[in-house]
């Protein structure tokens, strides 16, 4: 078994293409959870402290709270989408990472990292 | 409308016809699985050959269980805008699986969320942690499927409480045991389409019936319930603002925590593969929570008033119904066509689910469990234990639900399932992942004490103190996740700042992060090392989908 070639974890974790990688992926998925977090906590939070301006209805009988809940589904398809365009550049980015490394690590098993630990 | 009454409950030829053909069918697929099943990773993971569009399609119907397809329109039948709420938060939760977990699980991970934790958490207690999450969630998770497939084969079909119980449970462990992921997965698959065309095609009928106006549609629901306008808004069902905030947190985390979708992520064969099926997934599911919307008013406006005893309790039954209605009414051969379809539609849900919760909690025994703590593991070896270990968790489940039956709360389990997967099982798995410093006492104290806490905040609530339904209950919160999410987070911290720095663990991190982030070491599409151990010879295929 070819389990001897355990990359450096540590040295690549530290090499700034792996820190850029990092950076730039924290700070998407940072930004990017808080807002639909927000976004959700607040259309609970109108639902549940402004339910009269809630069931106001904006055309014939459509309420606002179902044009808020529709806007839910809106965002998640939009933010699905937006995540899955900016992904294909941590993709080449994390390629060139593995393609730095000898051939051999990319065929290291999990098996040693594990029984150091026990 | 007393002939509504009258269609449900009475033997359905026609329903338990169409069943017979909705079996057929999976045990066809569970045979042409059960070929492609011959190792360990072809059992837990279908070869990790699936591709990310299918896998999407197979989450889609792991989000549609019972509970979601026949719930939510349910309870929009009976209390308005307010049962959309929780079909809203659980679309929602795919959002931080695509962002914080999909594809960072499918790099790091091998069969069950616990091996991503290993890499730097101490294995055995941490995988024994992880292994009595996933068996509580999917345990309690399965009996209330098992609970609620029983009384509703009872209504749709005619067949009794325990046969029917009795037959969706041996045809789960069928699957899982012979077909492993690949026929759970593609029961899944055909499940969902035929969800996502009956709910396309009783939602345009319905649609239809109202000239295509939303208005007009919400006008004549309205006027169907005693509630007037009121069910356009919110305030009908989630009275207190507590209890929409709460229910809604629960879901929308609990959902991220649920150890039989976290698992689909190990079937795909890469971690864009694994974006993907997320994409996929957010997408048809959006769909449909538009489509619910207009079969839960729609259900309202057709079956009105009259149909709420004929619905029962929680309203199951208010979407097959409507679509027997839109058929020509009982008693019609069109109502009766579409009402049989529409229940294999539901049968077919229900079979697909428990089996993906079967598979989720054998793998905790067989790979968190047992292979943690034997000391001779093979291929073949956890192979068996995980098959043996399906057999053992439907079983039991089959005895409880039997057993107690319909004593069984629904709502409370389904609530205990997300309430634990929200403040016992999520915590954990986000902190491992994005901090340096937490280590393996503020694991095992996290989920110890999200456990406790969920589990006091649901005996505090109103479904069970002191007896169902009571009132004067210290807690109103039916899904406390307000509360436990919070102890269950804050546990973790406490666990891991008032306990000494883990030099090594902190190391593991760096682990953790390259193989997360880089793919490094992932398992492939055709894992040689397990093909070796088996000891197959040659590759008999290559698992690209």
């Amino acid at each position: 078994m070819a389990a001897s070639a355990e990359p450096d974890w540590t040295a690549i974790a530290r090499s700034p293409q792996f820190r850029e990688l990092a950076a730039g992926r924290r700070r998407f998925v940072i930004a990017a959870t808080c807002f639909y977090c927000a976004y959700f906590l607040a259309f609970l939070c109108l639902l549940a402290f402004a339910p009269d301006t809630m069931s106001k209805t904006v055309f014939g009988s459509v309420s606002l709270a179902l044009v808020a809940g529709m806007s839910l589904v809106v965002l998640a398809f939009v933010m699905a989408f937006l995540h899955a365009r900016r992904a294909n550049r941590w993709d080449r980015m994390a390629q060139r990472i593995v393609d730095s490394i000898t051939p051999e690590a990319r065929f290291s098993k999990d098996g040693a990292r594990e029984e150091s630990l026990r | 409308m007393t002939a509504i009454l009258a269609a449900t409950g009475d033997f359905n030829g026609l329903a338990v016809a169409i069943f017979a053909v909705v079996l057929a069918t999976t045990l066809l697929i569970t045979r042409w699985a059960a070929r492609r099943t011959k190792t360990t990773t072809e059992f837990f993971t279908a070869g990790r050959g699936v591709s990310g569009a299918l896998n999407g399609v197979a989450i889609t119907g792991d989000y549609l269980s019972a509970s979601t397809f026949l719930g939510y329109a349910g309870l929009m039948y009976l209390f308005g805008f307010d049962g959309w709420i929780i079909g809203l938060a659980a679309m929602l939760s795919f959002l931080p699986v695509l962002y914080l977990l999909a594809d960072r699980m499918r790099n790091a991970g091998k069969f069950t969320v616990a091996d991503v934790l290993a890499y730097r958490l101490r294995r055995r207690p941490v995988r024994v942690a992880a292994a009595i999450n996933t068996l509580l969630i999917c345990g309690i998770y399965l009996t209330a499927q098992l609970v609620g497939a029983g009384s509703l084969i009872e209504a749709l079909a005619g067949i009794s409480f325990t046969p029917s119980v009795l037959i969706c449970g041996a045809f789960m462990i069928i699957y899982v045991f012979f077909g492993g992921m690949l026929a759970t997965t593609w029961v899944q698959i055909v499940k969902a389409c035929m969800l996502m065309a009956a709910g396309l095609i009783v939602s345009v009928a319905i649609l239809a019936k109202f000239n295509f106006s939303p208005s007009e549609l919400l006008n004549q629901a309205a006027a169907q319930h005693e509630e007037g306008r009121a069910i356009v808004g919110p305030g009908t069902y989630l009275t207190t603002p507590a209890l929409v905030i709460s229910t809604g947190l629960t879901i929308f985390i609990g959902t991220a925590g649920l150890p039989h979708i976290l698992m689909r992520f190990f079937t795909v064969p890469s971690a864009k593969a694994a974006r993907t099926s997320v994409v996929w997934a957010i997408s048809l599911i959006a769909i449909f929570t538009a489509l619910v919307t207009v079969m839960g008013f729609g259900a309202r406006a057709i079956l009105g008033k009259a149909g709420e005893t004929a619905v029962g309790e929680g309203g199951n039954l208010a979407a097959p119904l409507t679509a027997q209605s839109l058929g020509g009414g009982p008693g019609t051969t069109g109502g009766d066509i579409a009402l049989a379809l529409f229940s294999a539609a539901a049968f077919a849900t229900i079979l697909a689910v428990v089996a993906g919760l079967v598979l989720a909690a054998s793998g905790a025994i067989a790979h968190d469990l047992w292979a943690n703590f034997s000391s001779r593991v093979d291929d073949q070896s956890e192979r068996r234990v995980a098959r043996m270990a399906a057999v053992g968790v439907g079983a039991t489940a089959i005895v409880a639900c039997i057993l107690v039956g319909t004593g069984f709360n629904v709502t409370v389990l389904v609530s205990m399932a997300f309430v634990f997967a929200a403040s016992a099982n999520f915590p954990p798995l986000i902190l491992a992942l994005t901090w340096r410093r937490f280590n393996t006492t503020g694991a095992l104290v996290g989920v110890t004490v999200g456990i406790i806490a969920s589990v006091v905040m649901i005996v505090l609530s109103p479904p069970v103190w002191p007896g169902p339904d009571s009132q004067g209950s210290p807690s109103s919160l039916t899904f406390p996740g307000l509360v436990t999410i919070p102890i269950g987070f804050l546990a973790c911290w406490l666990g891991t700042i008032l306990s000494k720095r883990v030099p090594e663990e902190e190391a593991g991190f760096d682990e953790l992060l390259v193989r997360s982030e880089t793919g490094i070491g992932a398992e492939g599409a055709a894992p040689r090392r397990t093909r070796r151990a088996a000891g197959v010879a040659t590759p008999r295929r290559e698992p690209v989908a």
